[in-house]
């Protein structure tokens, strides 16, 4: 039999239709991509800004003013609460009004002038422990700068080292942000479609009804297959586009091997949707087991933190999550240059993690019909 | 508080006048007036979207009438709905029984609902059950009875609080005669203790047992009173033919054409005829002196008296039979079941079944809800592997040439299974391409069942939208596009109205002179009636296989001189509980 | 009215409630979401979404052979930041990072010893970090940075002056003096457990009354509306302060993050919080009346805003203006900021009260709106 016999090309157009006809379920599968690219390039960023700041400043000196005017100047500070005295500034702190506050003694100017130690204490919200860490980062930076041009008449110090950034100078979020979202959205869409594919049409009885017919359970799978192949794709390629042409990203690797990549992933993410539907009796099951996996699939593919900083086994688990993958083949084609010799180690796992996961949802779909 | 009130035998305890409810552009009910008394059990009958639904609805205080006036127990429903709830019990379609409890707390939930005093629960619980003849099942899952039980649950669910007006919308689409049989005897004890009972059915046999009916058609009251009185009109117009079965439906199929006849369905090995009054019988005498066959007048059924005023039934010929040419098979056998056995754990639903159905035979798989009936029939679809044993359909066997066997069959249920997000037009191009048909020949035939059936102004409907009588016939054509030898028809006319059915047998009786074989299953012994043979399944056995005639006759008392179908079904299936019993107690 | 016609009648709603809880126990999926589902969670934010970075594969190539350069290159292997693949040519080296096997390179130069004597030479190390993932980027950038100054420092014989700044900034975590993130990410692990419940199951679960026709029956008898809908949420919300509990449970006992509020103030806050979100359920479930779309509405105006605009990973003040707009008109914002405070620094009602008004607020106009969009008749007249 021909691989587009008459028989699987109407369950394809049918599983197309039943996708994409109903405007409701069209706008169900469009809004909420787009509404992630604005959320995930715009606010997922670890950068941080606006920040509201307290300072008690018991210092009349000139070096603590010109601190405190440095501050107020600072790209990342939002609003500059002046506190005065210790018990209001650890009560902003408490409440969460400010996210640090600054507590700068008497004796600030006059140990700089004296070329001895100054020190200031800064009150961290550990609440907020990551902004707060980078938060710090930036006053201690400000601080080093004022003390840098305080002994710069002093002969020159050794550097330690230079640092240069590879790939993306200037370490713009966005450019690992926006390219990794098409690997996202694919995951999140095809895996939404596939998960209810079957789970719905046995809920609402069709499904009995396609048993009947000719049609076998390995025309059945790759059917419902196809409209996540062809709206996943579309996705990301939509994504690449916004990536190249509205952010600006440099494109430099192999283009072809970044599509033929995204194909792969599309599928893998299909088969793992389509196992989780041949195993669910009703959509709110199948919508609850595509949740409790979907979330640590995007948790642990590196997305959110490096992946080799989990614990052991859960870098071995996530050698079966498809994102990981993909992931990586993304940031390489796009900004390191990668060809498709180069990106052959993550997606050779990609392509195994398909064809395992299609098997075992073609071994359960052939297994419900006994 | 009301409990002091009594209804008394001259107001009665549903009343409403002027009643009129429309949605959008479709008038539901148009000025409908109508009394549904106390201790009285009202039929409410007619074809789908008579309005029956609405007005059962608007009772139940779910949808306010546009206009007219409505008393429910004495009660406004508009005003005064918690009263009128208060002295309701209502069965939706869809009985709303939640699945996943048991039978046990679906009751409690709707005893507690209808604050039923805990001291008097276990009585009345005790009498549902017994009355149901559920209390071996307590602990089951709603969900998991069968059709019948369903229904049985449901009732006594709705009959929670001992309500003055019972409302029971289509209750017997789905159940068995048994079952049925149980459901009327619990309705019969209502109404003798003063309960209103409102029964609204497309099952004329049904009606036929109410005290009185209300029949309505697009909306409007046509008929409003004792069903023998409606059925007594047709006296001396219904006649049966009897003579040669072998060509029955072919006499019928002329029968129809004439003028004087007003409806004639099969009825076993006979015609049944009802004639237009004083109309001219000669041709139709004349038609059956040609086919060697004899014309005896029989006793009016209210189902004949219904078609009638409905202006008689659909005639003339299939068109699809026409276009469908001569069936080639091969082999002699269409269907063929060798000692087929299913077991699914320790329970064995279909246990060494033997049959044969031979090329243009209608053979009818009959049996109460859960007698292996269905998994039979999955087996012989493909959905099921069986057990042990063989199983071939056109002489495939399903079980190494399935997919040989399937395109050689058609599938048709009454639950459609149509996709409603695809449109009719849709429908039928997938219909056509999962059975393999392509090209020119693809689109030949959809165009065909669209000009066959009429659907051409509903080709961008969804499924869903479509009257019964359409969806239907969409049903229909989706099952047989690939023109397959063998058509399989599950339970084809539940809950449809006699005018419906009739039209839809036309069809199947014209294939079936084309040599398809149909295989068909039905809760619904009007319909077993149409068939050549049929297979009584119980307890996973076959019990009985011989034509419709042969078997009620083999059930022939003298307490029951003229058995019926449903009195074959009944009594079959009691003599097998008795040996059981016996073979038991030895 | 009579005794029979009250509008909340405890028989009735008892009934009910039990009803309810009966499905919902029988249910996987109710399982899957409530007990489930809240340890996968905390297990994800206790290992995988680790922002606390170490272990990171680097490389030194290391051009000298000098007895400096070799002290230095094992300081790199020494830390807990790295995993150092010690190389010698810069050409491999740069392969591995575009292959994304190392996330930065520290070249140690052939003429280190003259560099330390001579300032003017170069920097000591050279560091090249991969800019694909900027977060970590910058890390590995700092860290190698900081591990080369330290190494200077502590020989300063080395140099000729002291490397130490002349302003030093002294940080105090407060609250959080371990500055654990897992700890900062439980807030944001339960708030997605109560969205998960109270937003989307509660969708589901309503949505399938009415697509199995059990509402029309419910809906014929003598229950109120209120009583119908009361009894629905009830159980629900039950559910949720147990998804609370099991998720603290976890939390504290498995992942040791301190609870340092009361178990009063938690029910409290998660009580507030169960209102809007509840509310949000039985809206988008009698506008859909539908499952499937129940549930894409509750994930993306649910869930993913818990996700991402809560505040939780991602500080709501440096959002893009629209965002952080949005970012107040969401219920889990206010309750992810009590929760912080409730576990790391204890009952404050100062910060508690106004957050509690607003989740309360959301949960009034939630309710008032699905109470317009539920009628009494099947046709909503």
């Amino acid at each position: 039999m021909a691989i587009f016999s008459p028989i699987l090309r109407a369950q394809i157009v049918k599983e197309i239709l039943l996708v994409f006809r109903d405007p409701k379920a069209r706008m169900g599968l469009i809004i909420p991509p787009l509404m992630q690219l604005f959320i995930f390039s715009f606010a997922v960023t670890l950068d941080v800004n606006n920040v509201k700041l307290a300072i008690f400043n018991q210092d009349n000196g000139a070096y603590s003013q010109d601190f405190v005017a440095t501050m107020s100047h600072a790209a990342f500070v939002g609003e500059i609460k002046y506190v005065h005295s210790q018990s209001e500034l650890e009560s902003v702190v408490e409440h969460g009004s400010v996210l640090a506050a600054i507590n700068i003694p008497q004796t600030f100017s006059n140990d700089i002038i004296a070329k001895r130690h100054a020190k200031a204490q800064v009150l961290i919200d550990g609440r907020r422990a990551n902004s707060g860490q980078i938060v710090f980062a930036y006053i201690q930076a400000i601080a080093s700068n004022i003390g840098a041009s305080v002994v710069s008449t002093l002969p020159k110090n050794i550097d330690a080292g230079w640092v240069r950034y590879w790939f993306n100078p200037a370490l713009i979020y966005q450019w690992f942000v926006v390219p990794s979202l098409a690997a996202i959205l694919v995951n999140t869409s095809a895996l939404g479609i596939s998960a209810l594919a079957l789970a719905t049409e046995r809920e609402l009885g069709t499904f009995d009804q396609l048993l009947i017919t000719p049609a076998n359970y390995i025309e059945i799978i790759i059917a419902k297959s196809v409209p996540s192949l062809l709206l996943g794709p579309l996705l990301a390629l939509f994504m690449v586009a916004v990536a190249i042409f509205g952010f600006k990203i440099p494109f430099t690797g192999s283009f072809p091997a970044m599509l033929f990549s995204i194909y792969v992933h599309v599928f893998a993410c299909v088969g793992i949707g389509l196992t989780i539907s041949a195993m669910c009796d009703t959509q709110q099951q199948a919508i609850m087991g595509m949740f409790t996996l979907m979330v640590p699939m995007m948790l642990m593919s590196g997305f959110s933190s490096p992946v080799e900083n989990m614990p052991k086994f859960m870098q071995i688990l996530a050698e079966a999550i498809p994102n990981k993958h993909v992931l990586l083949i993304l940031q390489g084609t796009f900004l390191k240059g990668q060809t498709f010799v180069q990106i052959l180690p993550q997606l050779i796992p990609l392509i195994i993690i398909g064809f395992v996961s299609m098997t075992i949802a073609t071994i359960i779909v052939r297994s419900k019909l006994r | 508080m009301n409990e002091t009130v009594i209804i008394n035998d001259a107001k009665p305890a549903v009343e409403f006048s002027n009643l009129t409810k429309t949605f959008g552009a479709t008038i539901a009910l148009d000025n409908v007036e109508g009394k549904f008394h106390a201790g009285r059990l009202t039929g409410i009958v007619g074809p789908d979207g008579a309005g029956k639904t609405t007005l059962m609805r608007i009772l139940a205080t779910l949808l306010k009438p546009d206009n007219g006036n409505v008393s429910v127990a004495n009660f406004d429903p508009e005003k005064q709905f918690r009263d009128v709830k208060d002295n309701i019990g209502y069965m939706p379609q869809r009985f709303g029984l939640y699945e996943d409890l048991s039978v046990m707390e679906n009751m409690q939930l709707y005893a507690k609902l209808r604050k039923v005093s805990p001291k008097n629960r276990q009585v009345l619980f005790d009498r549902l059950l017994d009355f149901t003849r559920l209390a071996p099942f307590t602990a089951r899952l709603a969900g998991r009875l069968s059709g019948g039980m369903k229904q049985k649950l449901g009732l006594a669910c709705a009959l929670m609080g001992e309500p003055k007006v019972l409302l029971l919308d289509e209750p017997g689409v789905g159940v068995d005669p048994v079952s049925r049989q149980d459901l009327w005897r619990m309705v019969e004890d209502l109404t003798s203790d003063g309960m209103a009972v409102v029964w609204s059915t497309s099952y004329l046999d049904e009606a036929e047992k109410c005290e009185s009916v209300m029949l309505l058609n697009e909306g409007k009251v046509l008929y409003d009173g004792a069903p023998q009185k409606l059925t007594d009109t047709l006296e001396g117009r219904c006649f049966l033919i009897n003579g040669r079965p072998q060509i029955r439906r072919q006499t019928l199929l002329n029968a129809l054409k004439l003028p004087s006849v007003a409806d004639g369905v099969i009825q076993g090995s006979s015609i049944r005829i009802v004639e237009r009054p004083n109309a001219d019988l000669t041709q139709l005498r004349d038609l059956v002196k040609s086919r060697e066959s004899i014309m005896i007048p029989t006793k009016a059924r209210f189902e004949d008296a219904f078609v009638d005023l409905l202006g008689g039934g659909p005639s003339g010929e299939s068109q699809l039979a026409k276009n469908f040419g001569d069936v080639v098979l091969n082999g002699e056998n269409a269907v063929l079941c060798q000692d087929l056995t299913k077991v699914f754990g320790e329970f064995t639903a279909t246990d060494n079944v033997n049959f044969e159905v031979k090329k243009g035979e209608i053979f009818g798989l009959l049996g109460p809800n859960g007698a292996g009936k269905s998994t039979t029939f999955k087996m012989l679809c493909g959905l099921l592997q069986p057990t042990s044993g063989i199983a071939k359909v056109a002489g495939y066997d399903l079980r190494n040439a399935a997919r040989e066997a399937k395109s050689n069959l058609g599938y048709m249920a009454q639950k459609f299974s149509l996709y409603s997000i695809l449109s009719v037009k849709q429908n039928l191009e997938f219909s056509a391409g999962v059975y393999g048909l392509d090209g020119a020949l693809k689109r030949d035939r959809i165009d065909e069942m669209i000009e066959i059936f009429h659907l051409q102004k509903y080709l961008n409907a969804s499924p869903d939208s479509l009257p019964l009588g359409f969806k239907q016939r969409l049903a229909l054509s989706c099952a047989l596009m690939h023109r397959p030898p063998v058509l399989f028809l599950d339970e084809p006319t539940s809950g449809v109205d006699p005018i419906t059915r009739r039209e839809f047998w036309i069809h199947i009786n014209g294939l079936v002179e084309r040599g398809v074989t149909i295989m068909v299953t039905t809760h619904f012994m009007e319909e077993a009636e149409y068939c050549d043979r049929v297979a009584m399944m119980y307890g996973g056995k076959l019990i009985a296989l011989d034509t419709p005639d042969e078997l009620k006759k083999s059930v022939v008392t003298k307490e029951m001189q003229n058995p019926t179908m449903e009195d074959a079904f009944i009594e079959l299936i009691a003599r097998v509980d008795a040996q059981n019993a016996k073979a038991k107690a030895a | 009215m009579s005794e029979r016609h009250k509008i909340l009648d405890s028989a009735r709603l008892f009934a009910l409630i039990r009803k309810e809880t009966l499905q919902m126990l029988r249910d996987p999926s109710t399982l899957l979401v409530a007990v489930i589902l809240p340890i996968i969670l905390l297990f994800m934010f206790a290992y995988a979404v680790n922002l606390d970075i170490k272990n990171l594969p680097i490389a030194v190539v290391r051009q000298s052979d000098s007895i400096k350069a070799q002290d230095l290159e094992a300081r790199y292997s020494g830390t807990k930041f790295f995993v150092v693949h010690p190389l010698r040519e810069m050409p491999r080296a740069k392969e591995e990072i575009i292959r994304g096997n190392i996330r930065g390179i520290v070249l140690i130069p052939a003429n280190l010893d003259d560099r330390i004597s001579n300032p003017s030479l170069g920097p000591l190390v050279e560091i090249i970090a991969d800019g694909a993932q900027p977060n970590t980027a910058r890390f590995v950038g700092n860290a190698a940075q900081f591990i080369a100054q330290s190494w200077l420092f502590e020989n300063k014989n080395f140099g000729q002056i002291p490397n130490n700044p002349m302003i030093e900034m002294e940080p105090r975590y407060w609250f959080n003096a371990e500055i654990e993130s897992r700890r900062a990410l439980i807030p944001g692990a339960i708030a997605i457990v109560m969205t998960m419940i109270g937003t989307l199951l509660t969708a589901m679960v309503v949505a399938r009354e009415w697509e199995r026709g059990t509402m029309e029956a419910m809906m014929a008898s003598p229950s109120s509306v209120i009583e119908i809908l009361i009894g629905k949420l009830l159980p629900y919300f039950l559910l949720g302060l147990l998804g609370t509990i099991i998720c603290t449970i976890v939390a504290v006992f498995m992942f040791h993050v301190p609870l340092r509020g009361s178990i009063l103030g938690l029910l409290a806050v998660s009580s507030a919080f169960l209102i809007p979100a509840l509310g949000q359920g039985l809206l988008i479930s009698a506008a859909t009346k539908n499952q499937f779309l129940a549930a894409q509405l509750a994930l993306f105006s649910g869930f993913l805003p818990a996700t991402l605009l809560s505040g939780f990973i991602y500080e709501r003040s440096s959002m893009p203006l629209p965002l952080e707009i949005i970012s107040y008109l969401i219920p889990s914002s206010y309750f992810v900021d009590c929760l912080r405070s409730l576990f790391l620094v204890g009952d404050v009602w100062a910060v508690f009260w106004p957050n509690i008004g607003y989740m309360l607020l959301i949960g009034a106009f939630f309710f008032w709106r699905a109470a317009a969009s539920t009628t009494r008749t099947l046709d909503g007249k």
